[in-house]
């Protein structure tokens, strides 16, 4: 992607029609959620009663909320599995792919993608569910995956992996494809396996896909929402309560507007630390590689 | 070291099962009897029994729920609406973005790109009470209107694309007299075309599969399919045969996006989109 | 041109499509001539009888009224929201403890005797009474429940070599070593290999059908073990259940579960959605004894092929006491038509009361509409008598206070824990009580 800052094409006129409706959709979508969830972090509010001012109470209040910081770890946890889990996989067979491409196989890899994830959520919502789950039935004995606290969270985070994994081979495999071939023959000249040319000359190469896709996959996987809605709804007994479903249950469920603004500030930052942190770590260990 | 093709195959059976078998499964069950389920039996589907599940949760209710055939009528208004409206923004942003200087751009793009960073459900809580307050409850404007003009995946894709037109093309229809809107009308929109039905039909999909948003603001008042089917789960709990019709309804439209776009669209896009 | 000007046109077309998708075509024109009216409940079988009683208001009237079944689970959070938004229906139920909360918020309108003088005497007395805050009625009586009762299924007890005399005379005591509701419900609760809970080879992780619906179901079980153990739930607004009579009730629920294995797994009946699965599991013939209400009646007709009755529910030290509940019909301050709004109403609370007990769906809290309730279970050759007997005994107070909704998910993380067994019942007990009380006065 090359940016010619310098030379735009229109230099006389104005970009302002072009970049207009866009810049509406963005005041609509981002501007209004953000001020209005700024200034409801700052008072106390149940839908009924008015609106009373609580300062930045609420933000103490939830900042020493057991349920709640255990809900950004639960977020945290689900997310690091479920991108590990994606990305190793999505690695793989996207490499697979890129030896010999198949359609039919990027074809079937792509179909969770394309269904809903809510969809997803009943489809092994009833695979697994305990009591009534045909995986149950199957087997003849209980499922107690989704009723485990310790099972459930990796059930969430392997359902997203499962939905997400194509998505990810088809960005791998594509990227492969952009290496010039030459590099890799040069490596194999060198005598180098095909194990080594991957870790030493492919994936270096793929450095911006990579942070890419490390980036837009975790944080995808820190909100996710539809699947555990649907799946546990936050149970059992809390440990898949990630911060997104607690954020709308306080606001919806326990009627605390206040204090699910305040969790939903909160939560964004620490979406913003991971970020840079994911693009700091990026920078350092491609540094070898940068002029 | 067993041998590539070999590893190969292996591996990309067990993952093409990972994914067909639940699917399988699903179809199965929508074709089974609720008793038959309860015994684990899916061995005998039929498809009269999918017919009478489908019958059941396809219609609405008497007491006022939607059926999800309606839902699937009202999804597709919905997302029609949203794919021209988003992808005709973003085409429009991302040709200013692309071949205009302005002041701010840099902090533009940089402010666009990281709205990214927002998780959905911190914006959608807040907007629920905007919306609700000006009387979009239960409505399809209320449902579209939030994020009818902005798409900033679909605005970082399609300005790649377009600073990867060759620069003497665009250059030599200037030199022809061609304005900013004459040159994306007949230059920029004809060779991006693919690409630009490609974003829509990601654009589409994903306004089709939203749940948090609709569900808020919609819920069971103009049910989205994706509501319709978590209501549904939610009622028939153990009902899964009637559960699993349902989720075939919700999924039909993705198939057939699926068939009709993946094969030759999906690699030359994310091809394209690697420039 | 033509394409630019297509293009054009299907922008509109669908800018005006969104634009006009608010507006119900029905409404506008229609509102003044023939005006609707919108009613909200959570039973779908009292839902199936409104609407015939609303098509006979339809034909006397003109008033179109339009149901809306929210299903349990959502109804609270939906109702409260809606409430919020000026968008609830015009008309909605209420029950005990979630009432106050929206009176006291000026969000209903009181029924007055000027409105209503000729129903008011038909109502049941004890209903008005829990419906009266601050000196005013807040809603039409419409349904007054019989006492619990506990459904049987008789394969399921001949199988097991039960009789229903036996299942009528069950007696728990939580300081005995052992009772007949232990004994019995273990011998009904059956791996696939055909042990009962009570041999030493039984497989829990295999159990093909549950002897009881031992749960946190707090209208039915919870309540009416507490009571029969003569501890209460609550005294007036306080909760009280931190006693040592209390405490007994809880630990012996919890072992029902987790020690005797007689009843599913509390993950998978913990609330809200929990009260399903037992339901489901009774209906589909996996479940023996059942203890619910008369809220179930009409679901198990339908769904059950097997021969079942109502036994009286079990009884603890001090009888067998059972939770009786009122459910009203509320108006909404900000209904559109306040005129149709208050008809209905009364059509509900008089005339159109005959028609909720007709096919057997609920009792109805009009006393002089009752006997079709009760005829057409007569006809059903269902014996209904144990639910309304049980409440001879004395009666558990329903769940009450303003704010109560507050208290309920104050209370609930401690008792999924207790009852999954992961939360000790004495300790449990103490913190969900004070979660609960501080909730209820409004200090969190």
């Amino acid at each position: 992607m090359q940016s010619r800052n310098d030379l735009a094409l229109f230099p006389k006129n104005s970009p302002t029609p072009f970049l207009l409706p866009t810049l509406v959709g963005a005041a609509i979508a981002v501007a209004i959620p953000v001020l209005t969830l700024g200034w409801l972090s700052l008072v106390q509010w149940d839908l009924i009663s008015p609106v009373r001012w609580a300062g930045l109470d609420n933000f103490g209040r939830v900042l020493s909320d057991a349920a709640f910081l255990q809900s950004l770890g639960i977020s945290f946890y689900i997310s690091i599995w479920a991108t590990l889990l994606q990305l190793a996989i999505g690695t793989l067979a996207g490499y697979l792919q890129w030896t010999k491409a198949s359609r039919l196989v990027s074809g079937i890899y792509l179909l969770p993608w394309f269904a809903a994830p809510v969809a997803i959520g009943v489809i092994w919502k009833w695979l697994l569910t305990p009591e009534t789950g045909i995986l149950s039935k199957l087997l003849g004995t209980r499922l107690d995956i989704l009723t485990s606290g310790s099972l459930a969270p990796l059930a969430v985070a392997s359902v997203s992996a499962w939905l997400g994994f194509g998505y990810t081979a088809m960005f791998v495999a594509a990227g492969l494809r952009s290496i010039p071939t030459d590099t890799i023959e040069a490596a194999k000249l060198d005598g180098a396996s095909g194990r080594q040319i991957f870790w030493g000359v492919q994936l270096p190469q793929l450095g911006t896909l990579a942070l890419f896709l490390v980036v837009t996959t975790s944080l995808q996987t820190m909100g996710l929402f539809d699947i555990v809605y649907v799946l546990t709804g936050g149970g059992p007994l809390g440990a898949t309560d990630t911060a997104a479903l607690h954020i709308a249950n306080s606001a919806l469920y326990q009627f605390d507007v206040g204090g699910s603004a305040a969790s939903a500030v909160a939560f964004t930052a620490l979406e913003v630390i991971v970020f840079l942190v994911q693009v700091l770590v990026y920078r350092r260990l491609t540094r070898r590689y940068r002029a | 070291m067993p041998s590539l093709p070999l590893t190969r195959s292996l591996v990309q059976s067990l993952l093409c099962l990972a994914i067909l078998l639940p699917l399988t499964l699903l179809v199965l069950g929508a074709m089974s009897t609720e008793a038959d389920l309860l015994r684990g039996n899916l061995f005998q589907p039929s498809l009269s029994t999918l017919l009478d599940n489908l019958n059941a949760v396809a219609w609405g209710g008497k007491q006022g729920q939607a059926g999800l055939l309606a839902a699937v009528g009202n999804t597709a208004i919905i997302a029609a609406a949203t794919v021209i409206f988003q992808v005709g923004s973003s085409v429009l942003a991302a040709f200013g973005f692309a071949f205009f200087n302005f002041r701010f751009k840099r902090a533009g793009y940089a402010a666009l790109i990281f709205s990214y960073l927002i998780p959905p459900v911190v914006s959608v809580v807040p907007l629920f009470f905007v919306a609700t307050d000006l009387g979009l409850k239960e409505t399809a404007l209320g449902i579209a209107l939030p994020y009818l003009l902005f798409s900033p995946y679909a605005l970082v894709m399609l300005r790649g694309r377009f600073e990867s037109i060759p620069r003497q093309l665009l250059q030599q229809g200037i030199l022809d007299g061609l304005g900013p809107w004459k040159t994306l009308w007949y230059l920029v929109l004809p060779l991006c075309r693919p690409f630009i039905a490609i974003i829509g039909l990601v654009t589409f999909i994903s306004a089709w599969n939203s749940f948090l948003w609709p569900r808020l603001i919609a819920g069971s008042g103009f049910p989205q399919v994706t509501v319709a089917l978590g209501a549904l789960q939610g009622q028939y709990s153990s009902h899964w045969n009637l559960v699993l019709a349902g989720t075939l309804i919700a999924l039909l439209p993705a198939i057939v996006a699926f068939a009709v776009g993946h094969r030759q669209l999906m690699p030359r896009f994310v091809q394209e989109s690697q420039e | 041109m033509i394409k630019k000007t297509a293009l054009t046109m299907a922008l509109v077309a669908s800018l005006c499509l969104l634009a006009v998708a608010p507006l119900n075509p029905a409404s506008a024109a229609d509102a003044k001539t023939n005006p609707t009216v919108t009613v909200r409940l959570w039973d779908n079988a009292v839902a199936s009888a409104y609407q015939t009683s609303f098509a006979q208001l339809y034909k006397k009237t003109g008033i179109r009224v339009k149901t809306e079944v929210i299903p349990w689970a959502n109804y609270w959070t939906q109702l409260h929201t809606d409430l919020a938004s000026k968008t609830a229906s015009d008309i909605f139920w209420v029950n005990a403890g979630n009432f106050k909360l929206y009176d006291r918020a000026g969000l209903l309108t009181p029924i007055t005797k000027a409105n209503f003088g000729s129903q008011w005497n038909n109502w049941d007395a004890s209903v008005v009474k829990q419906y009266t805050d601050h000196g005013k009625l807040w809603g039409v009586p419409q349904l007054s429940d019989p006492g619990i009762g506990l459904y049987y299924n008789k394969q399921l007890l001949d199988q097991a070599g039960i009789t229903v005399a036996q299942v009528n005379k069950l007696q728990w005591n939580p300081t005995a070593t052992t009772d007949s509701l232990r004994s019995v419900t273990q011998k009904l609760t059956r791996d696939s290999a055909g042990h009962t809970a009570a041999d030493t080879s039984f497989d829990a992780s295999k159990v093909a059908s549950y002897g009881f619906n031992a749960a946190f179901d707090l209208n039915a079980i919870v309540l009416n073990f507490l009571g029969s153990n003569g501890a209460a739930w609550q005294k007036g607004d306080n909760f009280a259940f931190d006693s040592a009579k209390g405490r007994q009730t809880f630990q012996y629920l919890v072992d029902l579960i987790n020690k005797r294995k007689v009843s599913p797994p509390a993950l998978e009946t913990n609330p809200p959605a929990g009260g399903d699965l037992s339901r489901d599991l009774f209906i589909q013939g996996k479940m023996a004894l059942f203890e619910s209400g008369a809220y179930n009646l009409a679901n198990v007709l339908q769904g059950a092929n097997f021969t079942w009755g109502i036994a009286r529910i079990p009884a603890g030290p001090a009888g067998a006491i059972s939770v009786t509940n009122g459910i009203v019909a509320a108006a909404n301050k900000h209904a559109k038509n306040q005129a149709a709004t208050q008809k209905v109403l009364q059509w509900l609370g008089g005339e159109g009361a005959k028609y909720i007990g007709a096919k057997g769906a609920a009792l109805t809290a009009v006393k002089n509409a009752r006997t079709p309730f009760f005829n057409f279970w007569k006809a059903q050759s269902i014996d209904i008598s144990p639910m309304i007997s049980v409440l001879n005994n004395g009666y558990v107070q329903a769940p009450s206070g303003a704010n109560y909704g507050a208290a309920e998910t104050a209370y609930l993380p401690f008792f999924e824990s207790m009852f999954a067994g992961q939360l000790a019942v004495n300790t449990g007990i103490t913190q969900a009580q004070q979660a609960a009380n501080s909730a209820m006065k409004g200090t969190n």
